[in-house]
């Protein structure tokens, strides 16, 4: 059992009608406000399936739509959305409830989200609950807590809102054609749960009750939380997690296979290319060998030309170089420069 | 009060021409004969349960995942139904069942992968064998009567999967459509088949499990016969346009029997079958059988005077069993007393032991649909040309 708020900084609440948000965490919503956390309140319903007593009236959406708006403002929610959907019939309306929740998960991106639990006797507070479980399953990455309708839920996490229930009590009464009429009832009822959770801790006080979770649980799972462990007799569930294990094998063994084949493709291609430059390389070095022949007769040419050239001109050039360049002279100086460059990139002395 | 029923398959049995498509078509129209609703679920037929679907794979295998969703689905809405039928694995995820079901098997994955073992990669038999058959075809006798088409299958349910209880409801042959036909030559005319020709028929997928390879070489070693091929779907066939040979494909059952009545004799040596229901339409047509003793041929054609065609096991060696094919195909072309008893046994045994009513009347028995015994139930009776 844990006491306190679990650890979160942007929280997510969706609430199936205007004022499930009031009801089953309103006092957890003001403690994380309170602590700095954002909070973000969906709504699903607009709420027109409310049964009064003296019939239907047309402008219940409107008037619940503004008890949710002040309700919101008492508790400190500061985002506020509502989708609207027909009240009593979200189980028909899966796709948009998905894709609303999924943009808040990518808008918003919360690390923790209330919802209803999907194992809820309200057929809206379930569908909430389902669908928020499968988003868990398919696109984990934060925790999700399930608060408590009007029926107690198996729970392993107890916020005390003792300090803030003043708060949620207003707010509920802001609830007063969504609660009947008789938000007062509702407070009590509401504040009975949160009192009963007391015996829990054994001191007195109010507690909001949550099942976090962390991971995904499967649907047994769920079943065995809520009942306690008690299930069904089913001696296939060993040989079903048996079909499971061997099928993770299989695929893990045809991924291996995969990479080893795409390994050997790769090495094949780099032998062959290897080989193709080796073959290159031999061709270079054939072609080289009959250009240094080749180049080799040409020098040797070139340098009996040279020491030819040398003889005859090396004392006529020597003399006019001598008296174009005076030695001491700016244009001498200019001329040793010339040379020294000529001597780093040479090996021959400039006198050659 | 009407009866509701489930059957839990693979495919559509209206678009797929299978085995266990023929065979689910035939349980639907007896079920229906006896005030049973059906509602057939399959890959692509998922029943409703209104909550959504999670679009996490709880397998990596595309089709055994998909048989999961059927499976679990059902669990949401068993409720509506008095009892369910499942093929094979392919109702393995509805656990723990909740009403009577009952898993037919037509064979089993786990000796199937061991007739094959040699033929294939060791990544085929693992998935055959533990994926399929130790893993989700065991899971289908877990809390669930099988009904196994033959003795031979039955026996492979308790000793691969530890079955405990299992019935064998031998599969019938429709005789109405399967029976001896006395116009061999008109037919063999209207399927281009030489008048004169010693013809056997080749019944199966083209597949190496079907022992394709087995006939190739027996093909090889008797030029001097005319090879009918009746091909299901799957590997390409090489023989299109040889001499001595015609290929048909995808065809209507009773298009088959036609073929089948064009032939001298079938061969059928498949490494492994549950029951082999080529074999026992054959005999039905009066055609002697040249097979492998596996599925119905091993449990049922040793009764029969005209056992000396059945194949050694392919445990003696394949150059063994082709020797023997050779050499049957050798008596029955020369030996016509041979061919007339097997005409004559044939459609004797399908008509005792593999009829129509026989199957329906244990099949509706082992459902819990009548008490009576399926002992009192009378053959059919005779066909024009129908040989007694």
């Amino acid at each position: 059992m844990n006491i306190g708020l679990p650890a979160a900084q942007r929280i997510l609440v969706l609430a199936p009608h205007p004022d499930d948000e009031s009801l089953s965490c309103g006092g957890t919503i003001v403690r994380y406000i309170r602590e700095g956390a954002i909070v973000s309140l969906l709504v699903v319903s607009d709420g027109a399936a409310i049964e009064e007593p003296d019939g239907y009236h047309e402008d219940v959406v409107v008037i619940r739509r503004q008890e949710l708006t002040a309700a919101a403002a008492i508790l400190g929610i500061s985002q506020l959305h509502e989708l609207e959907l027909p009240d009593g019939q979200l189980i028909h309306h899966l796709g948009r409830i998905q894709e609303a929740i999924r943009a808040q998960l990518a808008d918003f991106r919360p690390d923790l989200i209330l919802s209803p639990s999907p194992i809820d006797g309200h057929s809206d507070h379930a569908t909430i609950g389902r669908m928020t479980l499968q988003l868990f399953r398919e696109t984990p990455g934060w925790a999700l807590a399930f608060y408590e309708g009007l029926a107690p839920l198996r729970f392993n996490w107890l916020v005390e809102i003792t300090d803030v229930a003043p708060l949620k009590e207003k707010a509920i009464h802001c609830y007063q054609r969504s609660l009947f009429r008789q938000p007062t009832l509702f407070w009590e009822a509401f504040h009975a749960l949160n009192v009963a959770k007391s015996a829990f801790v054994h001191r007195p006080g109010l507690f909001e009750a949550f099942w976090v979770l962390h991971t995904p649980p499967t649907d047994y799972e769920i079943i065995e939380w809520a009942t306690y462990g008690f299930q069904p007799h089913d001696n296939g569930q060993p040989t079903l997690r048996t079909v499971q294990q061997i099928d993770e094998l299989l695929f893990a063994l045809r991924e291996k296979t995969t990479i080893l084949t795409h390994v050997q493709q790769q090495h094949d291609t780099l032998q062959r290319e290897n080989t193709e430059l080796q073959r290159q390389l031999h061709e270079q070095a054939a072609v080289d060998t009959a250009l240094r022949q080749t180049v080799g007769s040409r020098t040797q040419g070139l340098q009996q030309e040279h020491s030819l050239f040398s003889l005859k001109f090396t004392p006529f050039l020597r003399h006019h170089v001598q008296r174009a360049f005076p030695i001491g002279s700016p244009r001498r100086a200019v001329l040793d420069a010339v040379k020294r460059r000529i001597i780093q990139y040479t090996s021959k002395s400039p006198s050659e | 009060m009407r009866k509701r029923c489930a059957i839990l398959t693979s495919f559509d049995p209206y678009a797929y021409k299978g085995g266990i498509e023929t065979y689910t078509r035939q349980m639907l129209t007896v079920l229906q004969a006896h005030g049973v609703t059906v509602d057939i679920y399959h890959t692509e037929h998922v029943p409703e349960t209104g909550e959504p679907q999670s679009s996490v794979p709880f397998l990596h295998s595309p089709f055994l995942n998909s048989l999961y969703r059927v499976g679990r689905a059902f669990y949401r809405v068993d409720h509506q139904y008095d009892f369910a039928v499942a093929h094979a694995f392919f109702g393995f995820a509805y656990t723990p069942p909740r009403i009577p079901t009952f898993t037919i098997f037509h064979s089993t994955h786990a000796q199937y992968a061991e007739a094959n073992r040699e033929l294939f990669s060791p990544e085929w038999y693992f998935e055959v064998k533990h994926l399929f058959g130790l893993g989700a075809e065991r899971l289908s006798t877990i809390g669930k009567k099988v009904i196994a088409v033959s003795d031979m299958v039955a026996h492979e349910a308790v000793t691969h999967y530890g079955a405990t209880d299992v019935v064998t409801v031998l599969t019938g042959v429709d005789q109405t459509l399967f029976f001896p036909r006395p116009n061999k030559h008109e037919l063999r005319e209207q399927f281009g088949v030489p008048p004169d020709a010693f013809v056997g028929v080749f019944v199966a997928r083209w597949d190496l499990d079907k022992a394709v390879d087995v006939l190739e070489q027996v093909m090889e070693r008797t030029p001097e016969v005319f090879w009918l091929f009746v091909l299901g779907t799957g590997a390409q066939c090489p023989f299109h346009g040889r001499a001595n040979t015609k290929i048909v494909e995808n065809i209507e059952r009773k298009e088959i029997a036609i073929i089948l009545s064009c032939a001298d004799f079938l061969f059928h040596p498949s490494r492994y079958e549950g029951f082999g229901l080529a074999v026992a339409e054959a005999l039905a047509c009066g055609l002697p059988v040249i097979a492998a003793p596996v599925g119905v041929v091993g449990s049922v054609l040793q009764q029969l005077p005209v056992q000396s065609l059945l194949l050694p096991s392919y445990a003696t060696g394949k150059e063994q069993v082709i020797t023997a094919a050779i050499d049957c195909i050798h008596r029955l072309q020369r030996d016509s007393d041979l061919r007339q008893a097997c005409a004559r046994a044939g459609p004797e045994l399908v008509s005792r032991s593999l009829n129509l009513p026989q199957w329906e009347h244990t099949l509706l028995t082992t459902l819990g649909l009548t008490t009576e015994k399926s002992a009192e139930v009378q053959p059919p009776s005779p066909k024009e040309g129908y040989v007694s």
